[in-house]
């Protein structure tokens, strides 16, 4: 099950969110949206640090209750989904949503501005088609 | 040798935004003649963005068909040639062939592509309403028309240089489709 | 994070040649100072650059460049072929000044082209620098990308120059 998305610029900015299934809301969303970025940043770092194999990025954390999947581009795209902690390797749905879906509807829409919150009905539209076809959706 | 569809795509949407920002506010002052030309009429401007635009893909359409022809045979019927721009030009420019294509047989031809290229990466902001519908306000489509203008010169140029002489428009209300109207000069 | 996107769409590169052509050409028109129409072509590049980053990240998989010979390599022998359908050469490397000039031997912009006196200021490729500078700051590589030489202009060969302008922030050494 897919609960909900976050994607961030890399200055730490809330560039999207959406949610499908969240029976707990959000005591305050822009908490969230505020500090996530900057918890992962950490995270990222920490656990590159301390790997007794290098190379080593973070990928994902697991809860009792959720899976937090991260990824990250080079060029400062960073997105989290929230899912079940079932869900196994989201690797090649993440580079899809990076790989396809921002990059033509976000980055080569001449409509929107860089490092603006992402509003395209393409995007969303795009997103929302394709992350409710995954298997593990529901 | 080929290059990226991308980079030309990207160069085109500079062009298109470099256009429409010289002709609304010039600058410094450009050549001394231009200056009793500043413009303030939003029409106007709008005419002359059409016309930088679409003249600058009226003069590459006719090097592009003279190009792609000059092996064949002249086309004898306008059938061959609105053929030729149906499929050959449009995939060659635009990667697949139109998807419609109507006519009066007397010189006016309506070209529908339901996937046109230059537009499928164009989006606005959501409205919040319908997440399926893509139909345009009125304010929209006057903003992709920018991204048209150049597709309806190098349309116009590549018929002229076949031998058809045409006044080509776009329509577009509903992204990615569009729908050109040619309409030759013969005609009545 | 390497798996890439499996094919990107190709456009004959007489297409883009001529439309670049007559781009330049209408700059010319609307400018009478060359150096101005250097500063719109490079302002130009720089936005599509910026643009550019996330489709060449998601299709070679790329992942960081251990060093600034590495970011070279991208540029000249990735970057370039993807984009524009040659690589360029890397010459004069300084690892450490942080900098290096890119030949084009092939360049499809100028086939055809002929520069009048009266534009001998004008770098006509210049927009190559701005796209450059853009892209790369995108991954966080400030760096200053100049044209050195042009044929156009009667040199021998065309070289951009490209310095790093600080010390990047991640990745690179």
């Amino acid at each position: 099950m897919i609960y909900n998305l976050f994607i961030f610029s890399k200055d730490n900015k809330c560039l999207y969110y959406y949610e499908w299934n969240r029976p707990l809301k959000a005591d305050s969303l822009d908490y969230e949206k505020e500090n996530l970025s900057g918890l992962l940043i950490a995270i990222c770092d920490f656990v590159s640090k301390i790997s007794p194999i290098k190379p080593s990025f973070f990928k994902s954390y697991s809860t009792s209750s959720y899976k937090l999947h991260y990824y990250e581009s080079l060029s400062g795209f960073r997105m989290a989904i929230l899912t079940d902690p079932t869900t196994g390797d989201l690797t090649d749905s993440l580079e899809y949503i990076y790989g396809e879906l921002f990059t033509n509807y976000v980055m080569k829409n001449p409509l929107y501005e860089i490092g603006q919150e992402i509003k395209s009905q393409k995007f969303i539209y795009e997103l929302d088609l394709y992350i409710s076809k995954l298997p593990f959706f529901k | 040798m080929s290059v990226s569809e991308s980079i030309w795509s990207l160069l085109l949407n500079e062009f298109v935004n470099y256009v429409v920002s010289s002709v609304s506010e010039p600058s410094e002052p450009t050549k001394e003649e231009n200056n009793e030309d500043f413009i303030n009429d939003p029409e106007d401007q709008k005419k002359i963005t059409k016309a930088k635009l679409s003249n600058a893909g009226y003069q590459i359409g006719q090097k592009l068909a003279d190009r792609y022809t000059k092996d064949r045979s002249r086309f004898r019927e306008q059938v061959d040639i609105i053929r030729f721009l149906c499929k050959d030009f449009w995939t060659l420019l635009f990667g697949k062939n139109v998807d419609n294509l109507k006519t009066n047989h007397r010189g006016m031809w309506i070209i529908r592509d339901e996937n046109f290229r230059p537009l499928r990466n164009l989006s606005f902001p959501f409205d919040g309403k319908n997440l399926k519908k893509f139909d345009l306000n009125e304010n929209q489509i006057q903003i992709v028309q920018r991204f048209l203008y150049f597709p309806c010169g190098l349309i116009r140029g590549a018929l002229s240089a076949l031998g058809i002489d045409a006044d080509v428009d776009v329509h577009c209300s509903l992204i990615p489709a569009c729908e050109f109207t040619v309409i030759s000069k013969e005609s009545n | 994070m390497s798996r890439s996107q499996k094919k990107i769409d190709k456009i004959n590169f007489e297409i883009f040649t001529l439309t670049y052509g007559e781009i330049v050409t209408t700059l010319l028109k609307d400018y009478e100072d060359v150096e101005e129409v250097n500063n719109q072509l490079d302002k130009m590049g720089y936005s599509m650059g910026i643009r550019m980053v996330d489709e060449f990240l998601a299709f070679t998989g790329l992942n960081k460049c251990s060093d600034f010979r590495d970011t070279a390599d991208a540029i000249a022998n990735k970057a370039f072929p993807l984009f524009l359908g040659f690589p360029a050469g890397i010459q004069n490397f300084d690892e450490k000044k942080k900098e290096f000039s890119l030949v084009l031997d092939q360049n499809p912009l100028i086939e055809f082209v002929e520069l009048p006196p009266k534009y001998k200021g004008l770098f006509y490729c210049n927009i190559l620098c701005g796209i450059i500078r853009g892209s790369l700051e995108m991954l966080q590589i400030d760096v200053e990308a100049k044209y050195k030489k042009c044929v156009l202009r009667g040199d021998e060969r065309s070289e951009i120059f490209i310095s790093l302008k600080q010390d990047p922030k991640k990745g690179d050494k």
